[in-house]
């Protein structure tokens, strides 16, 4: 056993080595706050200097959509960006006016919380006829009109061919990546005919729906 | 104040020789009172550096509203119930003490125990159960009162009544079974 004074000295060694790693710890803290307060200062100016991002980014607009897409025929859509900024997309009918293949009969429009009045025109829409002379394009993965749901309050128009409710909501679910842990899951499903016949899928009825359809 | 809480302060004024006194009174006893949980004595040691250290190092935690030997002991349980947990060991219970005793702790013990009949009950309260142990330890060894035994032990005032009660009917069936008659 030590002696008092080996005893006393290794007491006050222990509290020494505890006071410089704290020292040191709060060296460390202090250094990373600075940095990181520089960093936030640089990305700051950055992005208010005149110079902007558009600079570093010449990437044009229509690239940002996949060649493919535009070539896979049917129907598409290019939005504008400017009308983009309130996340809110709607596909007028506007192609009615237009000559195009466009697939007959029925329209899926999936909206999300937001009211039609709210939404606004895209600069381009897809050319839309509801005649029922047209050849029935079919459903294949390589569906020209899928468009992502951006945010809530945007609408999302899909154009198909397809009658069948539960193929309209399959090919729903696969295209817009839905799932019963997806946050996506409150969109509000409405299906129109041709013949204006219409009902509406709100919320958790449209898993519900599909789990009935799968099993 | 008490004499360890004056030389705290004093030391927390800047007074370096403070805390020698301060070690130079609680030593011993700490480690004791350390020992009685781990049955190591250079562990007992190591922990009740640490004890001190903490004196040092975390200055506001003190608040003089309890005595600063109250203070160190309870530190010192903490740290121990820690270790144990820990490292998975198991208090020593019954005769361990006794048997496994190194010299550095016979040693250690005749310095302490310079009155026979605290030796005496010491040797008897090996056979204690844990509790009880410590619970005679503060209150007769340490001269502590029952409310800064319970302190200590993280008792209430009831529970560390009924401990201390039960503690000495045990001690003193232990000490009439051994051949004493206990006066209580």
């Amino acid at each position: 056993m030590k002696d008092k004074s080996a005893f006393e000295e290794s007491v006050f060694n222990k509290s020494e080595i505890i006071f410089a790693k704290r020292k040191r710890r709060r060296k460390l803290i202090a250094t990373l706050t600075s940095s990181s307060l520089c960093v936030m200062l640089l990305f700051t100016l950055l992005l208010h200097s005149p110079i902007g991002f558009d600079d570093f980014m010449p990437m044009e607009k229509s690239e940002a959509y996949a060649p493919e897409v535009e070539n896979a025929g049917g129907h598409f859509y290019k939005a504008d960006e400017d009308k983009m900024t309130d996340a809110s997309l709607n596909y007028d009918k506007k192609a009615e006016e237009e000559a195009a293949d466009a697939p007959s009969a029925t329209e899926a429009v999936v909206s999300t919380a937001a009211t039609p009045a709210e939404t606004q025109a895209p600069a381009e829409v897809p050319e839309i006829s509801t005649s029922t002379e047209k050849e029935i394009p079919e459903i294949t993965d390589k569906m020209p009109l899928f468009v992502e749901i951006t945010t809530f309050g945007s609408t999302v128009t899909v154009y198909t061919a397809e009658k069948d409710i539960e193929n309209i909501l399959i090919a729903l679910t696969k295209y817009f990546a839905l799932s019963e842990k997806s946050q996506k899951k409150t969109a509000e499903v409405s299906v129109n005919y041709s013949d204006d016949a219409s009902f509406s899928l709100v919320g958790q009825e449209f898993f519900d729906i599909l789990d009935a359809i799968k099993n | 104040m008490g004499n360890g809480e004056s030389s705290y302060h004093r030391f927390l004024n800047g007074d370096k020789d403070a805390f020698s006194e301060i070690i130079d009174v609680y030593r011993k006893n700490l480690i004791f009172f350390i020992n009685r949980y781990l049955n190591n004595l250079s562990l007992s040691e190591e922990i009740a550096e640490d004890c001190f250290v903490e004196l040092i190092v975390h200055r506001h935690r003190f608040n003089f509203k309890n005595s600063l030997k109250t203070y160190l002991f309870t530190i010192a349980r903490n740290k121990s119930v820690d270790l144990i947990r820990k490292n998975k060991l198991s208090m020593p219970d019954g005769e361990e003490l006794l048997l496994n005793a190194s010299e550095d702790y016979v040693e250690f013990e005749e310095e302490i125990f310079k009155n026979e009949e605290k030796k005496l009950l010491h040797n008897a309260m090996h056979k204690l159960h844990s509790d009880y142990r410590t619970a005679l330890h503060l209150i007769y060894f340490e001269d502590m009162s029952y409310e800064q035994a319970q302190k200590v032990m993280k008792k209430s005032k009831k529970q560390m009544e009924n401990i201390v009660y039960r503690a000495k009917i045990a001690l003193r069936t232990v000490l009439e079974k051994e051949g004493y008659k206990y006066e209580g």
